[in-house]
């Protein structure tokens, strides 16, 4: 037993790294749809806030990611842009890291011709301007102001959907998909706490420990977390995509590492020297 | 072109995982591209997102304080007079500008929402007393009455096994309703387990403060109980773990899939062709350095 | 009886016609300007439905006393009430039974937008009750909407500012005066005295590192200052020390302390400046080149001082691979797990500036630790008495803390 936990240790992890991909791999070709998949209180209340809104409410949706995290947080946003779109309510999209523009764009226009939304009416994508919480407190004054014109070029001001909207505050739930800083944690300081608007969002796992002070703080309704919270979302809107097909593949993955972290303890324990003599 | 972008996409992934391999020409080629790519798509965004739309355009406008965003152009350039020995100086009034102005928007900022809001949030009481008045009484009725009207209603016919699920979820949810109802007017199970938590929160937020205590030494009581504040960090710090690992997963799941879609004919087979040729190519470096090491070692 | 029944159905009448009590109206405080409050004393039995004895208020503006008056809103006597606005009216309990509101978009005066915004021309404002027994008005009174200096609702952050403010500077001056504050020791110091012992009797080098941020971040200063105290037990030792840099300001700084590290050590001629070395500033290459020195040059110890990102794991599990000693300093929260795991000692968070602080003994340092541990005491005293006076149903102290 002790030589094969031995040569288990000193294995390559190169080993590993094959067995993880093989492991990732596997249900992209055959879709095990494994059990268990629950919507969680907190991605509830977020589908339950945009469910619960008057037809025609306003919403900021703000994508805080590059493609980096785009595996988690886009199936986030075309999650919640499906739901706003059916419920007809009006979105205003723009985004606070310069290298998600582009990326953030495709997934509201792909999200709009779907729902068959009307630029100009339906929905609005304002693109970027640096400054971090200097554009939120920027667009807390004048939104016109901070983007006088749309990510297309477009005078913001001539757009029917922004032609009622002047401040932050006058936005019925601002939605921040946050990969880190700047933010929800930005969004909340410069904005919902000063301005007073309703605040909900979505972030990466590695996040989701830092922001959900923010909900148990009563700080912002909800919050989709990761892949999987994005998984439940889907199925929340009765839509499932990218994201609950995923699940299979991470719940493999999950148990393989599992069982790799109890065989390398029980393997540290077989290996480590006796104390006393023989 | 979308083939040419699937191509650099696939190629560019398999590039940054060949260093899972070991160090090497496509790696290095990888990491060059992404970071000289970044700074000219930065550069770019910057010049059309800010100059052009907040300074040129501006003063080419007809309002009356257009030259009013002067200042901060100049404030912008006295930065740059940092890169000039002789009259750096005059970087720091600029310095000077940012970090007051910063420090103004972000420590009131800050401080309200990390400190204060989170302070407020968790000085409550720990034992939730009922509300005995007739609002939470009769909020409790109309949740009861509620949820067993949804549970009593009879399933339609012809109901398919996706809308048995959500019309079942439905039942639960507005079970879950009653008893939080019911948890605000009686003392209830769902009670304890609020109060259950709002206790844990509070101990955890006090010994982890105590732990990070640095004026006096850690003995006797104040000791134990910076323990149990090492031990409230050492879960989060498990958890923050898994997550992360969950994290990781969810992006090799994203880029795999790619790689999948871009293997298809319409894209060229981008995927297994590339691999190929780089597996070839790196077994061809790795017996050319096999020779060299053993003509060294000769 | 017919007479009785006449007083009654008077006293009826005159009770639902009577005028809100109190009616006031003035520029809304601590704003921007351009809007003014009218509040009012609510009546007996406005909270029931208009056919069982309940009222509708209507606010109507005009710019004169005599009018044309603009009907601004029409509402139920359950809408408006004083406790919606607690940055306005506070907490009291009388704010149950009392109405506001706040009237915006109120005529400016002439003269353009751009100087006296927020300034209104004079709004008089008139408050009528209908109930299904009669009518009566309140008012119209007249106020101006101005800007103000001064906000009260961020008064207690304000406050809260000034106490860690005024705290922090006298700790420091304090610090001056008398450098020997007691900052409890911190275990994985100890771990680095025993580590550049075990260097030295091994004859193997120390490896630093000061992470990947420049010199801008806390973490890289604290490791710094770390680095310098380090610098002098290794010349003390007559030990060996590589710094492999991500950031050429830092590389610089690392060096010019590792000077005066030597030099305080009474070792100026053991310093080498190739010690400290630019590597590449691009961050796996940096990890790799790293990682290749580990193990090539097998050091006895591996101190990460600095913020890390995603390379934290490479790093740690190749140094552990070599045998390596391992003390980990960040406040890199989401690299600290992977620390933890890897290496022998950690320094969490606050303890590597902690640690900066009891190494160097400057002021600075001391007093802003103190400072922290100031403001960790007003938090959790604040917590304790918040508990309990809500507990005790006195919930004074959330009041107090509400930010608006």
């Amino acid at each position: 037993m002790e030589p094969f936990f031995k040569k288990l240790l000193a294995m390559d992890r190169r080993w590993i790294f094959l067995a993880l991909g093989l492991a990732v791999i596997f249900p992209t070709f055959i879709h095990l749809n494994l059990p268990g998949l629950k919507p969680s209180p907190n991605v509830t209340a977020v589908y339950d806030l945009i469910e619960g809104m008057p037809e025609g409410s306003k919403v900021l949706v703000s994508f805080d990611f590059d493609p980096a995290s785009k595996p988690e947080l886009a199936p986030q946003g075309v999650a919640v842009l499906r739901h706003l779109f059916r419920k007809k309510h009006k979105v205003v999209a723009m985004g606070l890291w310069v290298t998600g523009v582009t990326m953030a764009k495709d997934i509201v226009t792909r999200s709009a011709k779907e729902s068959n939304a009307k630029y100009g009416e339906d929905y609005v994508y304002l693109g970027w301007k640096p400054g971090n919480f200097a554009v939120i407190e920027n667009m807390a004054g004048d939104i016109h102001g901070c983007f006088p014109k749309d990510n297309d070029g477009n005078e913001t001001a001539s757009l029917p959907l922004m032609k009622g909207i002047h401040k932050l505050a006058e936005f019925d739930l601002v939605v921040s998909l946050a990969a880190g800083s700047p933010g929800i944690d930005t969004w909340i300081a410069y904005g919902s706490d000063k301005y007073h608007f309703k605040m909900t969002g979505g972030t990466t796992a590695v996040n989701v420990g830092s922001m959900a002070q923010y909900v148990q703080a009563g700080q912002m309704v909800g919050l989709i977390g990761a892949m999987r919270g994005a998984a439940e979302y889907e199925l929340l809107i009765d839509k499932r995509a990218d994201a609950a097909a995923g699940m299979d593949a991470i719940s493999l993955g999950h148990y393989l590492i599992v069982i790799f972290v109890l065989l390398g303890n029980i393997a540290y324990f077989v290996t480590r020297p006796r104390k006393g003599g023989a | 072109m979308e083939i040419f972008g699937a191509w650099l996409a696939v190629g560019l992934t398999l590039f940054m995982f060949s260093f899972l391999y070991k160090d090497n020409p496509f790696y290095k080629v990888g990491e060059n591209l992404y970071v000289g790519i970044t700074i000219g798509y930065f550069v770019i965004q910057l010049w059309y997102k800010t100059w052009i739309d907040k300074v040129w355009d501006v003063l080419k406008g007809e309002a009356h304080d257009r030259f009013l965003v002067l200042i901060p152009v100049v404030i912008g350039i006295l930065l740059l007079t940092r890169f000039v020995p002789k009259i750096s100086w005059m970087s720091r009034w600029a310095f000077a500008f940012v970090i007051g102005y910063g420090s103004g928007l972000a420590i009131p900022a800050t401080l309200t929402t990390s400190v204060v809001i989170q302070a407020q949030a968790t000085a409550k009481p720990l034992i939730t007393m009922p509300d005995k008045s007739e609002a939470a009484a009769k909020a409790t009725e109309g949740a009861k009455a509620n949820a067993e009207k949804v549970a009593a209603a009879p399933a339609p016919a012809g109901e398919t096994t996706e809308a048995k699920a959500k019309r079942e979820e439905g039942v639960r949810v507005a079970r879950y309703k009653y008893l939080n109802a019911r948890s605000q007017s009686e003392y209830s199970f769902l009670t304890a387990y609020k109060d259950f938590t709002t206790i844990v929160i509070f101990v955890g937020v006090f010994s982890v403060l105590f732990y990070f205590f640095f004026s006096i030494e850690h003995k006797g009581p104040v000791r134990v109980f910076s323990r149990i504040g090492i031990l409230f960090l050492m879960i989060y710090f498990g958890a923050s773990y898994g997550n992360t690992v969950m994290g990781r997963l969810s992006l090799l799941y994203g880029r795999i899939l790619d790689l999948k879609d871009y293997s298809r004919p319409m894209y060229g087979c981008a995927t297994p062709v590339i691999l190929v040729l780089m597996i070839a190519f790196l077994a061809f470096l790795h017996v050319k350095n096999k020779g060299k090491e053993e003509e060294h070692a000769a | 009886m017919i007479r009785a029944v006449a007083i009654v159905l008077l006293a009826t009448t005159a009770a639902a016609a009577q005028a809100p009590a109190d009616f006031k109206v003035y520029d809304k405080p601590g704003d921007a300007g351009g809007a003014i409050i009218a509040e009012w004393k609510g009546l007996p039995d406005e909270g029931k439905p208009m056919a069982e004895g309940g009222v509708e208020y209507v606010v109507s503006l005009g710019l004169s006393k005599d009018g044309p008056w603009t009907e601004i809103e029409r509402f139920p006597g359950t809408l408006h009430r004083k406790n919606e606005a607690p940055d306005l009216f506070g907490f009291s309990k009388s704010n149950d039974s009392e109405h506001f509101i706040e009237l915006e978009g109120l005529v400016p005066p002439p003269g353009g937008p751009w100087l006296g915004t927020g300034r209104s021309l004079p709004t008089w404002v008139k408050l009528e009750v209908k109930s299904p027994a009669g009518a009566a008005v309140a008012g119209p009174l007249m106020a101006e909407a101005a800007p103000d200096w001064w906000s009260w609702n961020k008064s207690n952050v304000l406050l809260f500012i000034l106490f860690f403010g005024g705290a922090t500077f006298w700790l420091i001056s304090k610090a001056r005066r008398d450098p020997n504050i007691f900052v409890r020791r911190i275990p994985g110091l100890d771990a680095m005295e025993e580590a550049i012992g075990r260097a030295t009797e091994m004859g193997r080098p120390i490896l630093y590192l000061n992470g990947l941020n420049g010199m801008d971040s806390i973490s890289t200063i604290a490791s710094v200052s770390i680095l310098g105290q380090v610098s002098k037990r290794v010349a003390a030792y007559d030990s060996q020390i590589m710094v492999p840099c991500y950031d050429a300001v830092v590389l610089s700084v690392c060096q010019e302390v590792m000077r005066e590290g030597y030099t305080a050590a009474g070792r100026p001629d053991k310093y080498r400046e190739q010690d400290a070395w630019f590597i590449t500033q691009e961050q796996f290459s940096y990890v790799a080149s790293v990682d290749g020195l580990m193990i090539r040059e097998k050091p006895a110890a591996c101190l990460y001082m600095g913020y890390y990102y995603a390379e934290s794991l490479l790093l740690a599990e190749t140094g552990g691979s070599t045998g390596a000693i391992q003390i980990a300093g960040t406040d890199s929260i989401t690299q600290l797990p992977f620390f933890i795991a890897c290496c022998d000692y950690t320094l969490i968070g606050e303890e590597l500036y902690a640690a900066s602080a009891y190494l160097s003994r400057e002021p600075l340092q001391l007093g802003s630790l103190r400072s922290q541990d100031a403001g960790k005491i007003f938090i959790i005293a604040t917590l304790l008495i918040g508990a309990l006076t809500a507990a005790a149903g006195f919930p004074f102290v959330k009041h107090l803390m509400a930010t608006f």
